[in-house]
């Protein structure tokens, strides 16, 4: 069964198109409350990767500017396409550092829509999208 | 095997949900057999570079938004501005389901005289009859509407009514308002109780699956239009499971 194509140029523009497509048509709910024009990158400590339909989120602890922590949540796509470009209910665990890159609300609540999670092995993951080609045995291009 | 067992976990809630048993739905006409090679996962081919480019759907044609009913229009406008209006988790209608989109395998399976056709992405299917070419006298509404069909050589065509209307626009339901790309002003075309699609189902090889689709909803525009979509066949897909309302139905509404 298909799983990661990101890790490919290919197969994150391929990946990003297509997500692009399926938000747009096929989104569980709004996405307004995302501030689209800015982008976020941060440290952070994972600590529950909520693998639920009918999208994913992904909890993280990062520092805030007051030498404390804040619980930020961030979401992805469904479970299904999850899977299907290399992500699992087991692929982060609790108190893993990751890098999170992701558009922040607009109110400034300490949540956001993922862009990319880097992994601790380096690993770079996306929110979900469509699946990418088949595998080469049975390509038809 | 897990797509085995969600096919055939599909198979036998919807040939319950029919009222029927098994062993009744399990007859296959001869004509029917036809459909077996329609079985699989399929993914849709827009989007997808590496597909054949000769089977690329097309867009509705003429274009619906220019044919808008009054109570069209009024209904356009409704879901383009939202917010999440109709809803979150509403099914996608037939039109929709079968628009090719890929970024969720489309799962085809035949129990008996019954095909049935769902997306990843819905929970509720369509369900095909072919042992009938006819709709029952009073259709009682559904998402999924009444669909019959008959064979002409070897394309099924399915006519399709009875639909409640309530599902999303033949283009989804996200408005300007709730879409990630804040430039989509697309209008949003609903369809209404009054749809009637006909559509031409048949495998162009053993890859590819072509859709030829007219809808008329006199209600909703007023004219035909059509377009012709396609899926590739494929195998290497897991078709996961998909509950809307695992969380709460606006997660993002907890904020």
């Amino acid at each position: 069964m298909q799983r990661s194509s990101w890790h490919s140029p290919r197969g994150v523009v391929i990946a990003a198109a297509a997500l692009m497509i399926a938000q747009v048509a096929l989104a569980h709910h709004s996405f307004v409350m995302f501030d689209r024009t800015r982008q976020l990158s941060r440290r952070a400590t994972v600590k529950e990767l909520e693998w639920t339909n009918p999208h994913c989120w992904l909890h993280v602890w990062i520092a805030d500017d007051r030498g404390g922590v804040r619980e930020w949540r961030l979401e992805a796509g469904p479970p299904g396409m999850l899977t299907r470009t290399g992500w699992s209910s087991h692929l982060v665990k609790p108190g893993e550092p990751v890098t999170v890159t992701f558009y922040p609300m607009k109110d400034g609540s300490a949540a956001g829509d993922i862009i990319k999670v880097v992994l601790p092995d380096g690993r770079v993951m996306g929110p979900g999208g469509a699946p990418g080609p088949p595998p080469a045995k049975s390509a038809h291009n | 095997m897990k797509s085995l067992c969600a096919c055939l976990l599909l198979v036998t809630a919807l040939a319950l949900s029919e009222g029927k048993s098994l062993a009744a739905s399990s007859h296959v006409s001869p004509s029917s057999a036809k459909a077996a090679g329609f079985q699989g996962i399929w993914l849709g081919t827009q989007g997808t570079p590496w597909t054949d480019p000769r089977y690329r759907s097309t867009d509705w044609s003429p274009n619906p938004a220019k044919m808008f009913t009054p109570w069209g229009a009024a209904e356009s406008q409704r879901l383009r501005n939202g917010p999440d209006t109709p809803g979150d988790c509403e099914p996608y209608g037939p039109g929709t389901m079968m628009s090719g989109w890929s970024a969720f395998p489309t799962l085809i399976a035949q129990a008996g005289d019954l095909l049935l056709v769902t997306i990843e992405v819905t929970m509720v299917p369509r369900m095909i009859h072919m042992d009938r070419a006819t709709h029952p006298k009073d259709v009682d509404p559904t998402w999924e509407g009444d669909s019959v069909s008959h064979w002409e050589g070897d394309t099924l065509v399915i006519d399709t009514v009875g639909v409640n209307g309530l599902a999303r626009p033949l283009n989804g339901y996200l408005a300007p308002a709730v879409t990630p790309n804040p430039g989509d002003f697309t209008p949003r075309l609903p369809i209404s109780d009054q749809m009637h699609m006909v559509e031409r189902l048949r495998l162009v090889n053993p890859d590819y699956l072509e859709d030829q689709q007219t809808i008329t909803d006199p209600k909703t525009y007023a004219g035909s239009f059509s377009r012709t979509t396609y899926w590739n066949r494929r195998p290497d897909l897991a078709y996961d499971e998909f509950f809307c309302s695992d969380r709460a139905q606006n997660d993002s509404a907890k904020h």
